[in-house]
């Protein structure tokens, strides 16, 4: 006879699952004493159970496989909310175990009772509760298919304390409870033919690639598109990785923070194709003038994204690997050329990638973009890189150089703070060799970096990049630009000192105060074999540019100093080479 | 949302939504349509045909851009096995309703209500001396009229289930019984191209839902 416990584990090993973030409590004591006989199953255990979710999801992005996180009953499970719903947002395979009260007990307000399956029914792929042993193998086996098929996702079991007791003689799997098949991964071969003879005839064509191509590992059919057919290509927030930014087509990030010359060509393009993403308004400015002049192809693996804030002409649902490789077998019978128009299309397009916020002016003070891009000089591409949320994370997806899929670690729709060092700890766990570097700011670092003790519990040589501008930066800059400079509660009186906070955890730590620090700071701290904070007191007057005030269009950014007041939309243009 | 409510015109539809039969399907489904600031003005639910499976059959506003994400977005929850929708037509006789009143009448009042019903269809369920208890099924705006001739009496309780829907669409090579077409496209809300209308062998101005082949074609 086993125990649901026993039960529980063995199947979830038997689903390739080798590490698990969590943290103990009432309900799953049955569930961690059982633990300790799965040496194959290494346990992490965080300081915070939002920790564990943002630490498996920072496994999943940079593995692609499922994370797995555990949390106890009542705090613990409430406690992985918000890293269940930056999950749902950025399409992350998750599947969280939470311990519920025992069946007897359920809704009566017992002890660490909480309905979670209720509270995160909309920040999840789907729940459940297990109400007894029985279904166990099903719903596991069920909630990793969810999680991992068509666009992926958190799922979430919550498993009564007495089920976990209970014992049964052997995990019998029985038909899949759910009828639900695997979504349609080929594209309707109309649809795709439709779209090969748009990019045929396309004059101004732009690739836009997001973040379904780096789940479906399409980045290299999306790389032969793009340069058989000279497309440039510019990519959504969370697609950076997917096309090298360092390659001559790349135009970089579009959208309220994107380049200049993202934004340009997408505004001024006849032809849009969309690969992998769901267009958000953070993306598409206002909608209303997206792409004004384009035909757009939208492919996606989930129909509901697709015309969810723009229209799209030639819709294909489909796996966007399989897709991409269907329209160039398409372009092939086709026998589609580069039109001889290419060439002067690609010089705008050049001409505009060359266009910025004139940022160089030497100041007393770091400019928190040199860091960024120094950082970006002195890591290779194999780097992987976890940002959390405001000003510090556009700068790195603005200056740090992105060359291959799966190192940029980043809560992109939820836009979670705190989520950067659980993420990166997820991360390094996954790789234990590869570099992994956490940027943050002081605002986020701090609504996380209890972490810090995970990070040493496990000696993971984790670099951590603090930019500390004492303040909330992103805010402030939207109170400096929308609200006439009233900076209310967004500064930091008093913070605490980085230094000795590394010093309490046994963390090595270099500050940098002025320009000329910042390489050495850098170099010093990446030459570091185990954990370091490398802080940064930067400008807090220095503003992320180019900038898409809200309900703007993406060709109306404003670039910097000339800009900052909200009258001026148009873009005033400062070259740089 | 403001956004949601902008482009095409803004309509009552029913949407008939088949699920698997678990605990807490209802709460999802409904927490789908309130998520997304959608209003369910009217739902019913009852088990269907299909062994473990239910009906769940909504009426909510929005255009028809609107019910088309809200028919994608449920299709996406892993417990929906198929979802139709339609405009509430309330000459579309697949669109049913049914309601119970009690009334306060008696003597020659009792009378005149029960006349007045019977000219609905309704049936009398429980006649005493100073209470009537009529049911009646029928279109919206059928009772709609239905209250309102029984408007002079005094009405002490109403119940009313919402409306119930059935395509008379279905797949040609499926066997069994007519079943929901596809959202949008077996149940238009017009009478369809004249070229459909003579195919089925509907005249203008002949009640064009029901077939009584229970067939006809799909035109997906």
């Amino acid at each position: 006879m086993k125990t649901g416990s026993r039960i529980l584990l063995e199947l979830l090993r038997d689903h390739g699952v080798d590490v698990i973030f969590g943290y103990p409590g009432g309900a799953v004591i049955q569930l961690y004493d059982e633990l300790t006989r799965f040496p194959e199953i290494r346990h992490i255990l965080v300081r915070h159970e939002q920790a564990a979710a943002h630490a498996a999801d920072g496994y999943a992005r940079a593995t692609g496989r499922p994370g797995v996180c555990l949390a106890t009953s009542g705090p613990g499970a409430t406690n992985l909310v918000t890293g269940l719903a930056c999950a749902y947002f950025d399409s992350v395979p998750l599947i969280a175990i939470t311990g519920q009260v025992a069946t007897p007990q359920l809704g009566r307000d017992s002890f660490q009772e909480v309905d979670i399956v209720g509270i995160t029914r909309s920040c999840t792929k789907h729940n459940y509760l297990v109400r007894s042993l029985r279904e166990l193998p099903n719903v596991v086996q069920e909630a990793f298919m969810v999680a991992t098929t068509g666009r992926p996702g958190p799922v979430l079991i919550d498993i009564p304390r007495d089920v976990l007791a209970s014992q049964a003689r052997d995990a019998s799997r029985g038909k899949s409870l759910s009828h639900k098949r695997p979504s349609r991964r080929l594209g309707h071969f109309l649809q795709v033919r439709r779209a090969a003879e748009a990019i045929a005839r396309a004059q101004r064509p732009i690739l836009c690639s997001g973040a379904g191509v780096i789940n479906s590992g399409a980045h290299a059919p999306l790389q032969r598109l793009a340069e058989w057919m000279q497309l440039p290509v510019v990519t959504t927030f969370l697609g950076l990785g997917s096309f090298p930014s360092d390659h001559p087509l790349s135009l970089g990030m579009l959208g309220m923070h994107g380049t200049y010359g993202a934004n340009m060509a997408v505004t001024n393009a006849d032809l849009l194709l969309v690969v992998g993403c769901r267009l958000d308004d953070r993306a598409t400015g206002n909608p209303e003038g997206f792409a004004p002049k384009a035909k757009i192809v939208h492919i996606d693996i989930d129909p509901s994204s697709i015309g969810k804030t723009v229209r799209a002409h030639i819709p294909i649902v489909g796996d966007a690997g399989e897709v991409l490789k269907q329209i160039l077998e398409c372009l092939g019978d086709l026998g589609a050329e580069v039109p001889p128009t290419r060439q002067e299309w690609l010089q705008r397009v050049w001409k505009w990638k060359g266009y910025g916020p004139d940022e160089t002016e030497p100041k007393e003070v770091i400019r928190p973009q040199q860091v960024i891009k120094e950082l970006s000089q002195l890591t290779s591409a194999e780097t992987i890189i976890s940002t959390d949320v405001g000003q510090h994370q556009m700068w790195t997806a603005l200056h740090y150089s992105f060359k291959i899929p799966r190192t940029l670690l980043s809560s992109g729709g939820l836009g979670a703070m705190g989520y950067g060092l659980p993420a990166a700890i997820g991360a390094q766990v996954a790789f234990p060799l590869r570099e992994v570097v956490c940027i943050s700011g002081d605002g986020s670092f701090q609504m996380n970096m209890q972490e810090l003790g995970t990070l040493i519990s496990y000696d993971l040589p984790l670099k951590i990049v603090v930019l500390n501008n004492g303040s909330l930066g992103m805010v402030r800059q939207w109170q400096s630009l929308l609200f006439e400079g009233r900076y209310s509660e967004t500064i930091f009186e008093r913070g605490p000192d980085l230094q000795k906070l590394a010093q309490a955890y046994g963390i090595k730590s270099f500050r940098a105060l002025s320009p000329d620090e910042v390489v050495p700071c850098l170099t010093k701290g990446l030459g570091e074999k185990g954990p370091v904070i490398m802080e940064f007191l930067v400008d807090p007057e220095e503003k992320v540019y180019p900038m898409v005030l809200p309900g703007r269009k993406l060709d109306e950014m404003i670039m910097g100093k000339e800009g900052q007041s909200p009258s001026c939309t148009k873009a005033k243009v400062s070259g740089r080479s | 949302m403001g956004e949601e409510k902008e482009g095409g015109s803004q309509r009552p539809y029913v949407v008939s939504i088949t699920v698997e039969n678990r605990p807490g399907v209802l709460a999802r489904v409904a927490s789908l349509f309130s998520a997304r600031n959608y209003n369910i003005e009217a739902l019913t639910a009852a088990h269907s045909k299909e062994p473990g499976t239910s009906m769940i059959t909504c009426t909510t506003w929005g255009d028809a851009q609107t019910m088309e994400r809200i028919v994608k977005q449920l299709r996406n929850l892993v417990e929906v096995k198929r979802v139709a929708h339609a405009p509430l037509d309330v000459h579309n006789p697949q669109v049913r309703e049914m309601i119970l009143v009690k009334l306060d009448v008696e003597g020659q009042k009792q009378r005149e209500a029960v006349e007045r019903a019977k000219k609905f269809g309704a049936r009398i369920l429980r006649r005493g001396p100073r209470v009537l208890l009529i049911e009646a099924t029928g279109s919206g705006q059928r009772l709609e009229e239905l209250i309102a001739a029984l408007g002079d009496f005094r009405v002490e309780h109403m119940a009313r289930s919402g409306p119930v829907i059935l395509s008379m669409n279905s797949r040609p090579k499926r066997r069994g019984p007519p079943r929901l077409g596809k959202m949008g496209h077996g149940y238009t809300g017009s009478s369809g191209t004249v070229k459909q209308r003579e195919r089925s062998g509907l005249k203008d101005g002949q009640d064009r839902f029901w077939r009584s082949d229970g067939g006809g074609s799909d035109p997906s």
